[in-house]
């Protein structure tokens, strides 16, 4: 009933265009090269802030998903991906291109998408109520372990490097440290000056690391102008059922990765199109232009985003960059996602996840007429766009809070996001734990307070605390880390 | 001889390459272990000099065990990577377009200091109008055609959009 009357508020003309904007705005920022769904999110979030919250938090999620098409779109026409993503569709869905089929490449990407993001939003209206209701008996020690668990799992599964994550995650716990404690109001990390007493806002260092870091990165990088007709759209019939058997499976197994912090779209891509690879009966023709690589990695991405937000909503813990601004968006109106938010602000989750069906429907009939449109954006030169979202960006990061401070964080993050890419460290990890380190530290002192025998007699910490290390043991085993932005 | 030579080029690629490494290795490393040390000297201060504050302790305790997990690990991973490295590292490709992201950098930073003396609208202008010669190398007028019309334009959705960005000289919007 609750989901119904939600999909009622979804389906008034205010909300249907809140969603129509956002899948809009989205597929033509993530279209642009070098632009990934993050970084999407991260530029377009101030300018969504002046919407009510409901619009807002609905604008903000339908912008992820269609950044997310609009990246894949890239992939397949010009071999750009717009984030690493991007990149497993971009294997086959490229090819597929070479091959003078580049229609039903995008048909079946957004098809993929379409199907995965529904059967992902019945699961969050499903599975997310359950988890909020189990969080309500969690107390300090068990929010400290799955702080831990947390950031352990997005150190095992991000970067190439284990122990590099593991210094990003401590790196990221200071810099959210600088500032007043909020417990004793005493400055820490100031050095005597009054602007850092404020400490560094979550949405600076954002657009900075995801959308100034991503155009420094890409100014390496020259697209290549697209010379292929689009033709026919539609897949024929034997294409069509390998990609919905493939998107079937990679559904199923992203929702459950879903669920992990850490697990971000990116990863859920590469595990998927690696298990699709592996249970063919003709792998050699992944990477020259099998559907099925291409329907894999778009469901998964679309699968693994909807279960993301299933931690959020019900945990209050962001599983990746996007999903920490989309609780920078919450708090922004005092909503604490976490246990109580399906019972304090019922109508706005339920408007929420209703939005899921709403902009997965809005996306599919918005973006393959469309199609010609973004692939003409994406042949502006680099050399125009850049400028731009570089301008956007920091116009973005001083609506924050109307201070130069945020342009200048926005700026140092920049430098240090294109710094961290093209050295080698991982970016997902930093975020995370800006977000969740004043969680972590909040619980621990508590515990402390309490006193540290609490843990003793508390096995859910210690069950987080072996689900972490399963985590690594996992990523060891199948070597399933990557450098991920998204 | 020939032979001799490019063998010995070879080894010699290699050593720069190793070099090369090994010293951002040695700045990233430096870097981290600078920041451990202020956290820790930081976290020291607060314990020691703030003990009349409640909580001070935890305060400063979080600090301290943050600077040292980030001085351990780094020792650890430096270590760890100067054995490596020895024996996997390879000859760098050539790349020349490092410098593209720092002319980038140098160009923004000077946009955002003027900001505030000359307004969003006037150093907008001047910035992409910068930024489209030297890296899109367009003639005067190209560049006047897109750079005057996107800082104006932009300034008029800003102020649209309610959002109150530094004036400067200019007295519009």
């Amino acid at each position: 009933m609750d989901f119904f009357n939600g999909l009622m508020t979804v389906l008034t003309p205010e909300y249907l265009a809140y969603s129509f904007i956002g899948c809009l705005l989205g597929t033509l920022v993530g279209v642009l090269p070098g632009v990934g769904a993050a970084s999407a999110v991260a530029i377009l979030f101030p300018f969504v802030t002046f919407l009510p919250p409901a619009g807002m938090i609905i604008t903000m999620a339908a912008i992820y998903y269609g950044a997310q098409y609009g990246g894949s779109t890239t992939a397949i026409l010009v071999n750009v991906p717009g984030e690493v993503s991007s990149m497993v569709t971009a294997m086959d869905g490229y090819e597929m291109t070479k091959q003078g089929k580049p229609g039903p490449a995008l048909a079946m990407a957004a098809i993929a998408s379409f199907l995965a993001g529904i059967v992902g939003a019945i699961m969050v209206v499903l599975v997310g109520p359950s988890v909020a209701r189990l969080a309500l008996l969690f107390g300090p020690a068990e929010y400290l372990g799955l702080g831990l668990f947390s950031l352990t799992a997005i150190a095992a599964l991000a970067g190439s490097s284990l122990l590099r994550a593991v210094l990003v995650t401590v790196f990221g716990m200071i810099m959210a440290s600088v500032g007043f404690d909020e417990s004793s109001g005493l400055p820490r990390l100031t050095f005597g000056t009054i602007s850092l007493l404020q400490g560094f806002d979550l949405v600076p260092v954002m657009i900075g690391l995801f959308g100034v870091g991503e155009v420094l990165a890409s100014l390496r990088e020259q697209s290549s102008p697209i010379t292929t007709r689009i033709g026919k759209l539609m897949p024929n019939r034997s294409e069509i059922r390998a990609g919905l058997g493939a998107t079937g499976r990679a559904t199923g197994i992203c929702l459950i990765l879903g669920l992990l912090p850490g697990m971000m779209p990116s990863i859920g891509s590469f595990i998927s199109y690696s298990i699709e690879r592996y249970r063919s009966l003709t792998p050699q023709r992944f990477g020259k232009g099998a559907i099925e690589g291409v329907a894999s990695a778009e469901a998964a991405n679309n699968a693994t985003a909807m279960a993301n937000l299933i931690p959020l909503l019900g945990l209050g813990i962001p599983t990746g960059p996007t999903m920490a601004l989309m609780l920078a968006a919450f708090t922004m109106y005092g909503i604490v996602p976490g246990p109580l938010l399906f019972t304090q602000q019922g109508p706005l989750v339920w408007a929420l996840i209703a939005s899921f069906f709403v902009g997965n429907v809005i996306l599919l009939i918005l973006n393959l007429p469309l199609v010609g449109l973004w692939v003409r954006l994406a042949t502006i030169p680099y050399p125009i766009l850049a400028p731009i979202i570089l301008i956007i960006c920091l116009v973005g990061a001083y609506s924050t809070r109307n201070t130069m401070f945020d342009v200048w964080t926005c700026a140092l993050f920049g430098m240090l996001g294109w710094l961290m890419r093209v050295r080698g460290w991982p970016l997902a990890p930093l975020v995370l734990a800006f977000v969740l380190g004043p969680m972590i530290e909040r619980a621990a002192r508590q515990v402390l307070a309490v006193s540290p025998e609490l843990l003793l007699h508390r096995p859910a910490f210690w069950f987080f605390i072996a689900l972490g290390g399963f985590v690594v043991w996992l990523s060891y085993r199948f070597s399933i880390r990557g450098e991920l932005t998204d | 001889m020939q032979e001799r030579v490019t063998k010995l080029s070879a080894e010699e690629n290699s050593q720069n390459a190793y070099s090369a490494t090994l010293l951002d290795s040695l700045v990233d490393m430096s870097l981290l272990l600078l920041i451990g040390f202020i956290g820790i000297s930081d976290g020291l201060r607060i314990i020691l000099t703030k003990t009349d504050a409640v909580g001070s302790a935890p305060a400063g305790g979080w600090i301290v065990l943050l600077g040292a997990l980030l001085i351990a690990g780094t020792i650890k991973l430096s270590i760890k990577e100067m054995r490596s490295e020895r024996d996997t590292v390879s000859a760098p490709a050539a790349d020349n377009q490092f410098w593209l992201p720092v002319v980038a950098i140098t160009m923004l930073l000077i946009y955002i200091a003027l900001i505030e003396p000359l307004g969003y609208t006037l150093a907008t202008a001047l910035f992409m109008a910068a930024y489209l010669r030297v890296f899109g190398k367009y003639g005067v007028l190209t560049v006047a055609a897109i750079s005057l019309p996107f800082a104006f334009g932009s300034s008029w959705l800003w102020a649209v959009m309610d959002m109150m960005l530094p004036q400067g000289i200019m007295p519009w919007p």
